[in-house]
């Protein structure tokens, strides 16, 4: 798991450090580096192809000396792995400024978490599509594959199929299975079966809320999810009331342990800008990092640490998400 | 009877249902909305005229309960129902109430709504601890009372705990939740009394009230 990462001259993050934990939620005004910090796992997992130029901070491009570094901190070393890169004048230089011991270890960290990291920001049309059948599917950053999935959960890990279905039918009383259909040899697609009539509804026929909330819950229930996984914005095109079932898919990849799941937990990341996904985690202040930016660039505090919390959220009879939208935590636009 | 409900969250919903029941001693008619009336967390009091109006005209209930959490809100005691009680201005039980009977006031007539009612209650510091009560010792609103006196009104990591007593984690599955928490329910639903003794205001006395219906 990582707990930290440092961050300098990394685009809009020129010195900021983001605390993590099993589970974190991001939430923050537009602009405030909520997806940066993401993309900088990204980076350490293709450490080897990134350029100075692509993540230096813009306003010091025209300063080539100036390095961009990223400390990770994991509970898998005691040190500190940092990775930096820097640009020499007139050559393109990159340059991994550790020692070899420190090297392998980044790479044997990289192998073991950065890896399998993948960022998830689904979309509800390419939930849909139909999957061209392969062994090696992988469920795509958009949500694309999915019916592959679902058919390979189905074949190798049936229990768990049925699992999903019940718990589809908690979310989505009208439905109450998943189906599936050869459209054109060689390819596949998902259908939902209604509970009354039993009539089916194929994928693209389902409401965009549906196929995306599906998508979250088959990630839950996969035996062997990415080891950290980021979701960009889970309420999009969620039901408000349904962000409880959003919030839970997300606990059950994160705290495995408390839903009956023997597999080991998965560091889960999400961004959001939505108050009532903010309301579900009142009792969970130390898991909420709030962004904020400011003249030096933007950077991240857990909420729990933010000065005199607990006596400004007592008494409170709003919910968490109107008092973070009031703006007394932070975390929300600058006006001019 | 035909009563309706409004609270916090699926746990409480599933909770008050069985101890509503075991108040009455019969099972009672839900009549909610289709999709249960809850509030946006801490929302309830801001929630509660529009809920009230709506029930009384666009349902059969003949009465409505309302539920939500003290979080760490004073805890109401008797001295609150003085005059110009300081405390009484931020206890939720004493809002609660204002709030209902101003609601309650704008009503107009409506055929078969003449004996409406509405009871409210607060869990002290949230369902947790009426859930545990009679499995923790600690599980009462003395406790929290005190707790006050000594540390204050924040609640946040008690509430925690309380979690983690009674789901087995303070993060878990609705499933888990809504299972514990009926079967804590049902245990304490054979002996309402013992939940009216050591939650005399938050589930006393909206206790008192709903046993006034069936008169």
């Amino acid at each position: 798991m990582i707990k930290e990462i440092r961050y300098k001259n990394f685009k809009a993050l020129r010195d900021a450090t983001l605390p993590l934990g099993r589970f974190t939620l991001i939430v923050g005004a537009n602009g405030t580096g909520k997806t940066t910090a993401l993309r900088s796992l990204e980076v350490a997992r293709d450490y080897k192809k990134i350029e100075w130029k692509d993540v230096v901070s813009i306003d010091i491009l025209d300063r080539e000396k100036e390095p961009v570094q990223l400390g990770f901190e994991t509970d898998q070393s005691d040190k500190k792995i940092t990775w930096v890169r820097s640009e020499a004048v007139g050559r393109d230089i990159k340059q991994l400024n550790l020692s070899n011991l420190l090297e392998r270890k980044l790479h044997e960290i990289q192998e073991k978490i950065f890896n399998d990291f993948r960022i998830f920001s689904f979309d509800a049309n390419k939930i849909a599509e139909r999957v061209a059948i392969r062994m090696d599917l992988r469920l795509g950053e958009n949500g694309q594959g999915l019916a592959g999935i679902l058919d390979q959960l189905r074949d190798n890990d049936p229990e768990r199929f049925e699992e999903l279905n019940t718990e589809l039918n908690k979310w989505f009383p009208e439905y109450d299975r998943i189906l599936f259909e050869v459209p054109h040899d060689g390819f596949k697609s998902f259908l939902l079966r209604t509970r009354f009539g039993k009539h089916k509804i194929s994928a693209e026929n389902l409401s965009d809320g549906t196929r995306l909330a599906l998508a979250y819950l088959t990630l839950a229930y996969l035996p062997n999810p990415p080891k950290i996984v980021a979701f960009e914005e889970p309420e999009k095109g969620i039901h408000p009331r349904l962000l409880r079932n959003i919030q839970e898919a997300m606990d059950r990849l994160a705290y495995p342990e408390n839903f009956g799941e023997k597999r080991e937990p998965i560091q889960v990341i999400a961004t959001t800008h939505s108050p009532y996904l903010l309301d579900l985690y009142k009792d969970r202040r130390e898991e909420i990092v709030i962004a904020d930016k400011d003249e030096n660039g933007a950077h991240f505090n857990r909420l729990s640490d933010l000065p005199h919390i607990e006596e400004i959220l007592q008494e409170q009879d709003a919910p968490l998400g109107d008092i973070w939208y009031s703006g007394v935590l932070g975390g929300v636009p600058v006006q001019p | 009877m035909k009563i309706a409900i409004f609270s916090e969250s699926p746990t409480d919903e599933a909770a008050l249902k069985i101890l509503i029941e075991g108040i009455l001693g019969e099972e009672i008619e839900e009549t909610p909305y289709p999709n249960n009336l809850r509030s946006r967390g801490s929302g309830v009091i801001r929630d509660v005229p529009a809920v009230v109006r709506a029930v009384y005209y666009n349902t059969e209930a003949e009465f409505l309960v309302i539920v939500c959490d003290s979080d760490d809100s004073p805890i109401h005691k008797k001295e609150h129902l003085e005059p110009n009680n300081k405390d009484s201005e931020r206890c939720q039980l004493c809002r609660l109430r204002v709030v209902v009977r101003a609601t309650l006031k704008t009503l107009g007539s409506k055929p078969g709504k003449g004996n409406f009612k509405v009871a409210v209650g607060v869990t002290v510091p949230s369902i947790e601890a009426w859930l545990l009560c009679g499995k923790n010792p600690s599980a009462s609103e003395a406790t929290w009372i005190n707790k006050q006196k000594e540390k204050g009104l924040n609640t946040y990591n008690d509430r925690r705990n309380l979690k983690i007593e009674l789901y087995g984690a303070a993060v878990t599955s609705m499933a888990i939740m809504i299972e514990c928490g009926t079967e804590a329910a049902k245990r304490l639903a054979e002996n309402i009394k013992y939940l009216e003794e050591l939650f005399p205001d938050g589930f006393g006395e909206i206790a008192r009230e709903i046993r006034s219906w069936k008169k």
